[in-house]
């Protein structure tokens, strides 16, 4: 799966691309179709890339930084052209100046990263220098070209002819030569390159990589987010955990964001609490986080120790599906039923994590308590990572409880607490009323439960 | 030489003709010809596509862009392909246009070529400022008005006009014509001391607006029409606000209405403008007929304050 498939993920991964500093115009496309992690290895592999180069980020090193940037910007994505020169094909003036100007820029980075005691890792320069010689030949590292004189006595000699004529038949002739000339030379150019086109083209793939991974150590810094510490299996612990997106939100409403912690095994773990009380957006940041971490980026927590996993099944609320026809319920059971089914072979339920946004939450209490009871069971006797949002009472039995902390003193706590009662809290009127909700009707409400208690005391 | 050490003042400059065969790419070659190029570094771009060896609409011979040796430019990737000199790439452009990227490149041998370059007023912005990155101290712009291109020339630091027998064949009509432009050019910069809540803004599709009191700006975003203008010029407090638009560019209206819209009192201001340095006149209209050329530059001349050339008559052109 590559991060282009889960981008729209209701997480809000969008808005973590959408925040990472790239300086290169093609590296946001290069990330959208990198694979999301299929194993910790690869996941390590990112993250050390990102530790490589934040190097650059010191203070000290701020003015190669601003140099770097304006590297990637002139940076293009000419893969297409190497793959011609690769394929015996000639190109073009414009085309064999890009060649240059990425061996160029590749060269000025090497130097960068130098001046930053940063270890240039796949930039050989010894073998730039033997590529560029081919397009400069006088060694001048000027950024651009043209079929130069010096490429062949016999292009000298036109060329020297040509200023000297006088006659419009003559130059005529003349300059069909040098068109000829010019068409010969860029040929033995391009069979002179193809040998260091691999080489190239694991430049372009290097250049880029360091670009995100500069953005990706910004966007730590500048978000506050953190490198996951990425285990092979154990509980999964996220302190003072937040959503970047939400955070921006509320504090360009002069708001501040609660951070969470939350952690978990391989028990399922289900949260209740009061509406409003953030129960979805903690799915939302652990479905994110996880999401992150597959992709190599800074976690929004103060500190993450994350189990690998690389099979996410995020089933949040608003799945309707008006185009395919299907109601808000049959869209969800049919998601859950593909974690179901996933799960139902052993060797990957291990590499599950299940996040499921209140099941069952658009039919009767009676089923639907059911419904999300067998749900824990399943997961829970599979051993899959799961964690839930309800408001349903459910059974304890093989499951964690959390439950937000809800109203205290007249105020929303988002903090989430470890709990044994299965009794859910009821909140859902003193919400409606301090959201201003007509007082008629919330009283009317009180008087029905307390009818209702009435009977079941009696 | 005429209006060349004017230019020299600024960083940019646009050359824009009023109508087509109004002179403005001999006007253009003129310049390139003339500018001192010592210590300096020149850029020649088109917003529009220029250069055709056989004008597009009449099918009439057009003067071709000659560009000589150290001359910087930027033409798009079809237009650089088929370039009649010889010339060396020194930057590519993030800039697309319908014809492909925009290509700067140095003329190492003098020869002709078609200019085709940014197509829209932001692209022309960028491309001014990445020019600039390249050492360029002046950016000279084929500017366009009647033609189908977005881009307004009207970013530029200074300005030259063409005008000419192609916009009209009698005299005191053509003086008129281009004297309004010139008007329109030179209209003030609006007020710097109205604010963003002071001011109302207008889209120029809008079918209904209203004025609140207490408006000191009215923006018009897009063209200014007629219809626009009398509509506006019904307000009571008329006085009381200053109509705005982006640039001349914009402007869509006639003599006679912005003369009734100020004489009830209106103030129409534009955001940016250039400095206009010269009018140049072309006394030949694409059917063959001749206008004196000395009394349309004398005609012109008194009814704008302007220095008014005709660069063919006067010999300004060597080859």
């Amino acid at each position: 799966m590559r991060l282009r498939d889960i981008i729209d993920s209701p997480c809000g991964m969008r808005y973590m691309l959408e925040e990472l500093p790239l300086s290169c115009s093609f590296s946001s496309t290069y990330l959208l179709n990198t694979e999301l992690a299929s194993d910790a290895g690869t996941v390590e592999g990112r993250y050390s890339l990102v530790r490589h180069y934040s190097a650059i980020l010191k203070r000290e090193n701020s003015n190669a930084l601003i140099n770097l940037r304006h590297r990637f910007f002139t940076l293009k994505d000419i893969s297409r052209t190497i793959d011609r020169i690769a394929s015996d094909d000639t190109v073009d003036d414009i085309e064999l100046y890009e060649v240059k100007h990425l061996i160029l820029t590749g060269i000025h980075i090497h130097d960068i990263l130098v001046e930053c005691q940063i270890s240039p890792d796949g930039i050989d320069k010894e073998m730039l220098h033997e590529a560029l010689h081919i397009l400069d030949p006088h060694d001048e590292m000027v950024d651009a070209f043209y079929v130069y004189d010096f490429y062949s006595a016999e292009l000298t000699r036109i060329r020297e002819a040509i200023s000297k004529e006088n006659s419009a038949e003559r130059l005529e002739y003349l300059k069909q030569e040098e068109l000829i000339e010019q068409i010969r030379i860029r040929g033995e150019i391009c069979s002179r390159l193809r040998p260091f086109c691999s080489h190239l083209r694991s430049l372009l793939v290097t250049l880029i990589e360091c670009d995100i991974a500069i953005a990706k150590g910004e966007q730590i810094a500048s978000l506050g987010l953190v490198i996951p510490e990425v285990t092979d299996g154990g509980s999964c612990e996220l302190i003072s955990l937040f959503h970047p997106l939400v955070k921006s939100s509320l504090a360009a409403a002069g708001k501040e964001f609660t951070p969470v912690d939350i952690s978990f095994c391989d028990r399922p773990v289900v949260i209740t609490g009061a509406n409003m009380g953030g129960k979805t957006v903690v799915l939302k940041m652990v479905t994110l986080s996880y999401y992150l971490m597959l992709m190599g980026m800074g976690v929004p927590a103060a500190k993450a120790v994350i189990p690998f996993r690389s099979s996410i099944f995020f089933v949040c609320g608003d799945s309707q599906n008006i185009e395919s026809g299907l109601s808000s319920f049959a869209a969800e059971m049919k998601s859950i039923d593909m974690a179901i089914a996933a799960s139902e072979d052993v060797r990957k339920c291990s590499d599950m994590l299940v996040l499921v946004d209140e099941p069952a939450r658009s039919t009767n209490p009676l089923e639907g308590t059911a419904l999300v009871e067998a749900l824990v069971s399943i997961f829970s006797a599979r051993h899959v990572n799961t964690l839930i949002t309800t408001h349903y009472n459910i059974k304890a039995e093989g499951c964690d409880l959390y439950r937000v902390r809800g109203f205290e003193n007249g105020k929303m706590n988002y903090r989430l607490f470890r709990t044994d009662l299965s009794e859910v809290p009821r909140e859902a009127l003193r919400v409606a009323a301090m959201m201003g909700i007509s007082p008629y009707w919330i009283q009317m409400a009180e008087e029905q439960l307390k009818s209702a208690e009435g009977l079941k005391n009696n | 030489m005429p209006f060349i050490q004017e230019i020299l003042k600024y960083g940019s400059l646009s050359v824009v003709g009023l109508e087509k065969n109004c002179g403005k790419t001999e006007c253009l070659n003129y310049i390139l010809n003339r500018l001192p190029r010592e210590g300096r570094k020149v850029c020649v771009t088109s917003i529009g596509i220029d250069g055709e060896r056989i004008d597009q609409v009449t099918s009439t011979s057009k003067p071709e862009i000659t560009l000589s040796e150290g001359l910087l430019f930027s033409t798009s990737e079809k237009h650089y392909r088929m370039r009649n000199l010889l010339s060396e790439v020194v930057g590519i452009s993030e800039e697309t246009t319908s014809l492909g990227r925009v290509i700067t490149s140095r003329v190492i041998r003098e020869g002709k070529v078609i200019l085709s370059g940014p197509s829209s007023s932001t692209s022309l912005i960028r491309w001014m400022k990445e020019v600039k990155a390249l050492g360029s101290d002046l950016v000279i712009v084929d500017g366009a008005l009647s033609r189908l291109s977005s881009a307004s020339p009207a970013v530029t630091e200074s300005m030259i006009l063409a005008t000419g027998a192609a916009l009209s064949s009698n005299i005191p009509t053509l003086v008129a014509k281009t004297a309004f432009v010139v008007e329109m050019i030179g209209l003030d910069l609006m007020d710097p001391s109205v604010s963003k809540e002071e001011t109302v803004t207008v889209s120029s599709m809008a079918a209904e607006f209203e004025i609140t009191p207490g408006c000191r700006r009215v923006m018009i975003s897009g063209a200014l029409t007629d219809r626009m203008l009398n509509r506006i010029a019904q307000e009571k407090e008329l006085g009381a606000f200053e109509v705005v638009v982006k640039d001349f560019t914009k402007l869509f209206i006639t003599p006679r209405t912005y003369g009734a819209f100020v004489k009830l009192g209106g103030k129409l201001r534009v955001e940016s403008r250039s400095k206009l340095v010269a009018v140049c006149v072309n006394p030949l209209s694409p059917s063959g007929f001749r206008l004196d050329s000395d009394t349309l530059c004398r005609e012109l001349s008194t009814k704008i304050s302007l220095p008014v050339y005709d660069i063919v008559k006067n010999r300004y052109i060597t080859n």
